[in-house]
């Protein structure tokens, strides 16, 4: 599957290309709104606040953490 | 990730859950598998859920922790694992729909807990991660670059984006400074810091989290610092590196979202996956505080191929990627654990 031609190379990584790429790359959470959501991120603490506050408990489970690499 | 942005970036969803529920992500690879009360818990509302045993059913089921089944999916339950709702959906109309059918159902639950006190858990030693308080944590960030031959397919593969963090140790990141280095001075990663950067993070996560690379990888990426500059109070480095990290196996890749077939069915068979990159970064350590100023590391390269997980089963051909890694914040969703399982990671 690797070929030594590439149709998409990548671009070259030089103290001048750095910063335009390590930007483009880097995580932005905080442009994104789901951080909004009060998520607990472990299940036990949350299912101790739910008893606190008399609140149903909202699942999100995933393969990974949802919060981080998923 | 889809998710995120797509179903909880959506203020009708952000709003409800805010307002009527205790929400909480959690990864279920641990909770498949913990050998304690969270694990049951969890499975308790899961069985339930995802596969449709009755409470009692479930009840009977929640101590087996050898189940094979993956128990992702998005439930509403009481604090006793009463279900009252349930589906694995992206569509933020699919998901209030299931929120909205779930507080109805709440004033007639049948579990009704008279106290509001749950005490603490002594969770599964093999799942247990320390967050490194006093060490380095990375917060990842990991994209396909734009491409000079525009072959994506899908809205969602265009955008998509995905993030990890990297966990090292105070002692493991003060051998990265070691006594008496000089101005001019050339020495490579310690070799714990090496593998796990390698194996754990060097990784294709752009569309989903995938599997580490295999134990005698990390030997064919070369990583270098250089010392810049030196004084009593910091040390400026800066890294360089790269190779090529290659694998074959037989991954069946994911049916897509709309097919009728369950993985394993009729799929897509991906033979090999690998990343050739360069790696830059720029280092400055705080001698007083004991702590990286700056951790900026850049890889970027080629990757080709795919595993099961990953979703990369229609886009094989080679194409650029790069995966950025900073400092972290220090508020709570930056003390989420690495991917993978503590054991391993620490010893990669």
């Amino acid at each position: 599957m690797y070929q030594d031609v590439i149709e998409n190379p990548a671009p070259k990584l030089t103290a001048e290309t750095f910063g335009e790429w390590f930007d483009f790359c880097k995580p932005k959470p905080q442009t994104e709104r789901w951080i909004e959501i009060a998520w607990e991120t472990e299940l036990w603490p949350a299912r101790q606040r739910a008893a606190q506050e008399g609140k149903p408990l909202f699942l999100w489970a995933m393969n990974g953490h949802p919060v981080g690499c998923v | 990730m889809v998710r995120r942005e797509r179903t909880y970036s959506d203020p009708r969803i952000i709003a409800l859950l805010n307002e009527r529920f205790i929400s909480a992500a959690v990864n279920i690879n641990g909770l498949q598998r913990q050998n304690d009360a969270e694990g049951r818990f969890f499975r308790l509302i899961s069985w339930q859920g995802r596969f449709h045993l009755s409470f009692d059913d479930a009840l009977a089921r929640m101590g087996d922790t050898a189940t094979g089944e993956c128990h992702q999916g998005q439930y509403v339950a009481t604090i006793d694992g009463e279900l009252l709702g349930s589906r694995h959906t992206a569509d933020p109309d699919e998901l209030l729909e299931i929120l909205h059918k779930a507080l109805a159902k709440w004033p007639n639950r049948q579990t009704q807990r008279k106290e509001t006190v749950v005490g603490s858990v002594d969770r599964d030693a093999r799942y247990v991660w320390t967050y490194p308080e006093d060490g380095l944590v990375l917060h990842l960030g990991c994209a396909d670059l734009p491409r000079q031959l525009d072959n994506w397919q899908h809205d969602w593969q265009r955008r998509a984006h995905n993030q990890d963090f990297v966990w090292i140790t105070r002692d493991e990141m003060l051998a990265m400074v070691p006594e008496g280095i000089q101005k001019g001075d050339c020495f490579s990663l310690p070799e714990a810091i090496h593998r796990r950067l390698v194996r754990y993070h060097l990784l294709d996560i752009v569309r989903g989290e995938t599997s580490p690379w295999g134990k005698e990888t990390p030997s064919d990426v070369a990583i270098e610092m250089q010392v810049i500059d030196v004084d009593v109070d910091h040390v400026v480095m800066t890294l360089r590196g790269g190779g090529r990290l290659q694998e074959h196996g037989k991954w069946c890749s994911q049916p897509p979202r709309e097919s009728v077939y369950r993985l394993g069915e009729m799929c897509c068979l991906i033979e090999e996956r690998g990343f050739e990159t360069a790696l830059m970064g720029y280092l400055e350590f705080d001698r007083q505080l004991e702590q990286f100023k700056r951790f900026d590391v850049l890889a970027m390269g080629v990757r080709w191929g795919g595993t099961t997980y990953n979703v990369r089963g229609n886009d094989v051909a080679p194409a650029p990627m790069g995966i950025a890694m900073t400092s972290a914040q220090k508020d709570p969703f930056s003390r989420i654990p690495p991917h993978g399982t503590p054991g391993s990671y620490f010893q990669a």
